[in-house]
């Protein structure tokens, strides 16, 4: 049994302590909104927070996720209030949509470092998470927007 | 039969809708039975008939909340947008009370051009562009004649206007919902007209996505999100070799992984039925198989490219001829030859294939992303051995198309079918990233050979393109009218159709039949 901290609540999950963090909590713990895309580490989908840092969950080990803040997309704000939710909902920055949970929680964190991120930081920031409707344009308009909202007083 | 074969007393069928409310509807029998909606899978409850049916385009509830029921497959596009927006301007409807849901299969919502049920070709909006704004005028139509109706004036005194009608005189309003009830007991008018494009308050305006919050906060659902009770996930271990079969399978070491439930033989290759997707991958590790490679064995890339480029120096079937391009080539001033090429192309959505199969003696129902309901539905009675009415598709969300998800095999629903019947247990079929790479269904590998020649004066006189490639419509349904005299017209699409008005110019086809499907 590993305890899991994921949003703020202690969770059990009865796995394999080697199964990734990814499949443990879109199964076992049924947050499906971080999402599976290669299983390698390589397009960014699985991006979540572990204290505070962007990891991708496909290749993270649950049992070296145990103990520690999990941060999934699903915590990111309780009412879509986070700063990027707000400038991605007002930029309309999503298409199909599968790669924009993993893209706001590398958003989020690439936020929380540098609250006021040049082109080049945020292309940087984002270079590990690939869009196949190619909205990266919009992601990074919208990141400057986060910024901007975030420097009004709008974070939390 | 195409939608605009549906009688229109049909089209035009109303009725209550379950709690109350106004339903404006096709009229569908045989989906009156039961539906499962497909917001919410796993929580599955059946319905009366002449209920709650999803036989419909609009359902307005007592509460105000308008459901646009969508009969395309929202992947990236904005159908889920664009559609509700052409209803909502002609029903005069409060965007903010516009909600959405996913058709279920019937023929009703066929394509009104191609008569199936499908998303592709770039074809929704303009395909739609009437009948969804009839289906919101019809409505609203409705919904003035019930307040006319309970106020006792003429319904031309009548207007409606963010989802009221109000009544300017005396200065009345009503709700649509407070009117919904009434407006359903109603005769459906005859004459629906339609807006003239200037008075548009919604079409032609930049318009918030409706989907937008839910791809923020992880509660979209895509088909790989799809959990159903006693649901079982399953990764198949397919051929190294397309067309390739098991010789003999060792499946000891894999049933020997926690979590691994069965492992069986299915016409797709070896299925590993586990809880989950990771031990159901680490027992697809574990299989011991040995393959027999079939009659593609000998394929590779360095010989099918050998084999186009020595076709292309030939004359294909002719898909089109001007003029006498050999001879303008012939006394050309100058001429030029290229060949380019392109590799076969993964469609590599970000969401990989999946789909989610409950078997059952007497209905199968499937949940996946797809964008070829009408076709996926034939195929999977055909593989369940059941009648195509019993059995319901729930489209999800997709995390991309590109047509992948519109395969006339219905590749990954056939197999999905499959294994539910060999597992006798829901199943939820994951294909991991590199069975999608490595999958097939691509983009057909090309090979063309284009010749031009210019005058004196460096003018195009000649040009002639032979095309070297597979047929993706060859031994589909599609195949009657998409091929003609041999030519498939989409392996020519785009050259054939050629705008340059050169005098002389050929453009002829080599069709390869190769074990790679495409």
């Amino acid at each position: 049994m590993i305890t899991l901290k994921v949003n703020g609540k202690q969770l059990n999950a009865d796995v394999d302590p080697a199964t990734p963090l990814l499949w443990v909590l879109r199964e076992t713990l049924g947050l499906t909104g971080t999402k599976y895309g290669c299983g390698m580490a390589l397009c960014g989908a699985c991006t979540v927070h572990l204290d505070g840092e962007a990891i991708r969950s496909c290749v993270k080990r649950v049992s070296d996720a145990a103990g520690k803040e999990i941060t999934t997309i699903e915590g990111l704000s309780p009412d879509l209030g986070h700063p990027l939710q707000k400038a991605w909902m007002e930029i309309d920055v999503p298409q199909c949509g599968y790669c924009q949970s993993g893209q706001l929680m590398s958003a989020a964190a690439l936020l929380a470092e540098n609250s006021n991120p040049s082109d080049t930081d945020i292309d940087e920031g984002m270079a590990g998470n690939i869009c196949r409707c190619g909205t990266y344009p919009r992601i990074r308009r919208a990141i400057h927007r986060a910024a901007e909202i975030k420097a009004q007083g709008g974070a939390r | 039969m195409s939608a605009t074969n549906i009688k229109r007393r049909d089209f035009l069928k109303t009725g209550a809708a379950v709690g109350g409310g106004l339903l404006i509807s096709l009229y569908l029998p045989e989906f009156a039975k039961a539906r499962v909606t497909a917001s919410s899978p796993g929580k599955s409850k059946f319905v009366e008939p002449a209920t709650f049916a999803p036989n419909a385009f609009i359902r307005i509830a007592t509460d105000d909340t308008i459901t646009v029921i969508i009969n395309k497959s929202e992947m990236g596009q904005g159908v889920y947008t664009s559609l509700p927006m052409l209803i909502a301007e002609e029903l005069e409807a409060d965007w903010n009370k516009i909600k959405v849901e996913s058709a279920p299969v019937d023929q009703a919502y066929a394509h009104p051009v191609f008569g199936i049920q499908m998303t592709g070709g770039s074809t929704s909006t303009a395909s739609e562009w009437e009948r969804f704004r009839k289906a919101g005028a019809t409505a609203r139509i409705m919904l003035i004649a019930a307040a006319a109706q309970n106020w006792k004036v003429g319904p031309q005194s009548l207007r409606a206007e963010n989802g009221n009608v109000i009544h300017a005189p005396s200065g009345r309003r009503a709700s649509f919902g407070s009117l919904a009830n009434l407006a359903a007991t109603l005769t459906p008018p005859k004459d629906v007209p339609l807006k003239d494009p200037k008075d548009f308050k919604l079409i032609g305006k930049p318009t918030r996505r409706l989907d937008t919050p839910a791809k923020l906060n992880g509660s979209a659902q895509f088909g790989l999100d799809v959990q159903i009770p006693g649901m079982m996930t399953v990764v198949i271990l397919r051929p190294p070799v397309f067309g390739g079969k098991v010789l003999s399978l060792n499946a000891e070491k894999a049933k020997a992984v926690a979590g691994v439930k069965d492992v069986l033989q299915v016409p797709a290759g070896v299925a590993v039925i586990a809880t989950g997707f990771w031990p159901a991958k680490l027992g697809r590790e574990q299989l011991e198989v040995k393959w027999d490679d079939g009659p593609n064995a000998g394929l590779s890339t360095a010989g099918m490219r050998q084999q186009y480029a020595t076709l292309a120096k030939t004359q294909g079937l002719v898909a089109r001829k001007v003029g006498d391009p050999a001879g303008a080539l012939a006394g050309a001033a100058k001429t030029i030859t290229a060949e380019y090429e392109v590799p076969y192309l993964a469609h590599a959505m970000m969401e990989p294939l999946n789909c989610v199969v409950d078997l059952r003696a007497d209905r199968c129902e499937i949940w996946t992303g797809t964008q070829f309901q009408t076709v996926d539905r034939m195929a999977a009675a055909t593989t369940a051995g059941l009648k195509p009415e019993q059995v319901q598709i729930h489209t999800t969300l997709l995390g991309g198309g590109f047509g992948r998800r519109a395969n006339p095999a219905s590749d990954f629903v056939i197999e999905a079918v499959q294994v539910a019947k060999a597992a006798k247990v829901p199943v939820k079929v994951v294909w991991t990233r590199e069975d999608d790479i490595r999958g097939g269904w691509y983009r057909p590998m090309w090979y063309d050979r284009l010749r031009g020649g210019v005058d004196a004066n460096g003018n195009p006189i000649a040009w002639t393109h032979t095309i070297v490639g597979q047929s993706i419509l060859q031994g589909t349904m599609f195949e009657q009218f998409g091929i003609k005299n041999g030519i498939d017209g989409s392996s020519v699409e785009g050259a054939a159709d050629l705008l340059y008005g050169i005098a002389n110019l050929q453009v002829d086809l080599h069709t390869p039949k190769i074990g790679v499907p495409v």
